[in-house]
């Protein structure tokens, strides 16, 4: 009871604080409004599947080299390039280099289809990932009615003339536009800024003295770390949560049909940040240093993180650094999800943050475990 | 009852002993003055005793119950008024009080009762619905008093809580301190001003370095450093004075003479100024001033300690 009267209590003055509304709530509507409007001719929202390139090596058995031909030819009508390669190795490296800018590489193995998919190019590697499920699952078909009932197989059409009505679920001709992007990327940015509410949330408590007046009273540390994580978590929340509609009413931004999943991971962003700030705030008594820090930290991993512009096409060193940013993976899971119906980071995108967020709580905690704040 | 009691108590802030084996015994009902220049080990006593604070060694006692054994239902029996004034700016003076007596378990209807009350008893009840950042000094000051008062605790420790405030509201908080003692509140109270200890303490211990060097009543702690009183008293002409009449009433202890004014110095446990006065009327010696001097707090703290409270 008394985490929530605390964590009530924060968001009440975070809402009240007109600096720090102006901050967390119209600073990112500015930036995604402007970043919008200037880089809109650079964001092309028109996806060619003519530009798709795909790779394969066929080691696969006579029934599945044939049905796989068929496949090649109709997605060939589609404008889809493949290009044979006879060495294994050489097709996963150049998946893994994006050469032809190469969206997938494909491998026949007997009865089995291995794909390796370029992870940096979400879109087309969706778009070849549908395509061949939805062949894979003909072949299967194909496959258990020959066993079963060889006499059906006449009735079945086996030509290769397919449909591939899944790639109009695919979103295929939508790419993010400007707006759409920075709306994704200012709002995980400006989140990862809420640490300074968390830094901000531990050093008012001690300037005041309302801190150390807290611990008079019955309640207890626990009580009073979880009650400043949940209500500068839910603070920053609710603060997104305005940024967010004008994002999709005002700017008319596409957040994609799964707006519960994207909930999670920025929910998972919020209690990382906060958890940064907190843990900070114990950590330097002068919240001007602990500020100075994140404010330093912050561009550096947000330009790594893609909040900028993207860095899915990005390799070598640049690349693995972008790794490291937390927010890199923040920002790829929303865009995954949004735009492409992946969920392939969406797990490790939270384990990220949430994992972080642990460290940073298990450090704060044993930081307030001195006598008073 | 003893509302605190400290057993042999000590606070080490690694080589600084900041509170050096005490023994203090605080009864029930009384205003509990604490004197002590900066570093004394004052603010280190009281936020021990309200949970601040680890003991390093010895026991402290809060309505007769181990603190370290039962800190909560210490806690719930202190309220502390912090030397530095501990409220929210951006919540209202109502909700500033609620936030801190929900802490205390306090809700529902008990909860608005209760800080009703506390605002009311500061004055404050007109202003429930302001912003506590739009208040003067002397408002906050009575706003963190009510924090700290509306879960009805049976001890009030206040830390210098007249500190840069206005005469009236300073006034207002010194009668608030008379009425919560008169209500049934053991009052410990802090301060840097004697005229203040003086003028509403019922008992005062006076700190240096960690230890109590001195304890009781004004009375008490002044007979510490004198055992006389001393009378000017300012005639006409002391031409017609008898020094010797004058020594022999009883409890004169001697007799000094500058110009017109007659020192007359006594010792503290006769009463004999009707006497001296009865002289002087019956020799016809006109008087044209009286004046006693008796020692105060500053003059006790100064002869104990050897520096002036403020230093």
């Amino acid at each position: 009871m008394r985490v929530l009267k605390i964590a009530l209590r924060e968001i009440k003055e975070n809402f009240r604080s007109k600096k720090a509304m102006v901050f967390m709530v119209l600073f990112p509507i500015v930036l995604m409004t402007i970043l919008g409007f200037a880089f809109s001719n650079t964001f092309n929202g028109d996806h060619k599947i003519s530009n798709i390139s795909v790779e394969y090596t066929d080691n696969g058995s006579k029934e599945l080299s044939k049905g796989f031909n068929n496949f090649v030819d109709s997605c060939e009508k589609l404008g889809i390039r493949f290009h044979e390669v006879k060495e294994i190795a050489s097709g996963i490296n150049d998946v893994r280099n994006v050469k032809y800018n190469c969206a997938g590489y494909i491998v026949l193995r007997g009865n089995n289809i291995v794909f390796y998919k370029n992870d940096r190019d979400f879109v087309d590697t969706n778009i070849v990932e549908t395509i061949l499920k939805t062949f894979v699952d003909r072949f299967n078909v194909v496959a258990v009615v020959a066993k079963e009932n060889p006499q059906s197989l006449s009735k079945i059409n086996v030509s290769g003339n397919y449909d591939f009505a899944e790639i109009v679920s695919l979103n295929s001709e939508r790419q993010p536009s400007s707006y759409d992007y920075y709306s994704i990327t200012m709002l995980t940015l400006i989140i990862l800024y809420g640490s300074i509410s968390g830094i901000y949330s531990i050093n008012s408590e001690r300037v005041r003295n309302t801190g150390n007046r807290m611990l008079t009273t019955l309640a207890k540390k626990h009580e009073i770390l979880l009650g400043k994580i949940l209500g500068s978590s839910l603070s920053v929340f609710l603060q997104s949560i305005l940024v967010f509609l004008y994002s999709r009413f005002i700017l008319k931004a596409y957040w994609g049909n799964d707006i519960y999943t994207i909930t999670l991971i920025i929910i998972s962003e919020i209690i990382f940040s906060i958890s940064l700030g907190i843990c900070l705030g114990f950590l330097f008594k002068n919240s001007g240093v602990a500020s100075g820090i994140v404010n330093a930290i912050i561009p550096f991993i947000a330009f790594l993180g893609g909040s900028y512009f993207s860095v899915d096409a990005a390799v070598g060193l640049f690349k693995n650094l972008s790794d490291i940013s937390p927010i890199k993976w923040t920002n790829s899971a929303i865009l995954n999800v949004a735009f492409a119906n992946n969920y392939n980071d969406v797990l490790l995108a939270i384990i990220i943050n949430l994992a972080c967020a642990f460290v940073f709580v298990f450090l704060a905690a044993y930081l307030f475990r001195k006598e008073a704040f | 009852m003893k509302a605190v009691k400290f057993e042999r108590l000590t606070k080490r802030f690694g080589d600084l002993v900041a509170i050096d084996n005490v023994n203090l015994e605080i009864e029930e009902g009384e205003i509990y003055g604490f004197l002590g220049p900066n570093g004394a080990g004052k603010s280190t006593a009281i936020n021990i005793i309200c949970g601040l604070l680890k003991i390093d060694s010895g026991k402290v006692y809060v309505m007769e119950r181990d603190i370290k054994r039962e800190p909560d239902f210490a806690k719930m029996n202190i309220g502390v008024v912090p030397q530095d004034i501990a409220i929210y700016g951006e919540l209202s003076a109502y909700e500033n009080v609620s936030f801190f007596a929900s802490l205390y378990g306090l809700k529902g209807r008990e909860l608005k009762e209760s800080v009703d009350m506390a605002l009311e008893f500061v004055g404050l009840q007109d202003k429930a619905n302001w912003m506590a950042n739009k208040f003067s000094g002397g408002m906050k000051r009575r706003l963190n008093i009510a924090c700290a008062i509306a879960h009805k605790p049976k001890i009030i420790i206040l830390d210098e809580p007249t500190v840069g405030i206005d005469p009236q509201s300073r006034n207002h908080i010194l009668e608030s301190v008379k009425k919560l003692n008169e209500m049934g509140s053991t009052v410990i109270y802090t301060s840097h001003y004697m005229e203040e200890v003086e003028a509403i303490c019922t008992k005062i211990s006076i700190i240096d370095h960690g230890k109590i060097i001195a304890e009781g009543t004004k009375e008490e702690l002044k007979s510490i450093i004198t055992d006389t009183n001393t009378v000017m008293i300012t005639v006409t002409s002391v031409a017609n004075i008898d020094e010797n009449k004058l020594k022999a009433i009883n409890g004169v202890k001697s007799i000094d003479i500058d110009e017109n004014t007659v020192k007359i110095v006594s010792y503290r446990d006769v009463s004999n100024l009707d006497k001296i006065i009865h002289y002087f009327t019956s020799d016809g010696i006109a008087i044209k001033n009286i004046e006693t001097q008796t020692p105060d707090l500053e003059t006790v703290f100064l002869t104990l300690t050897g520096r002036k409270l403020r230093d």
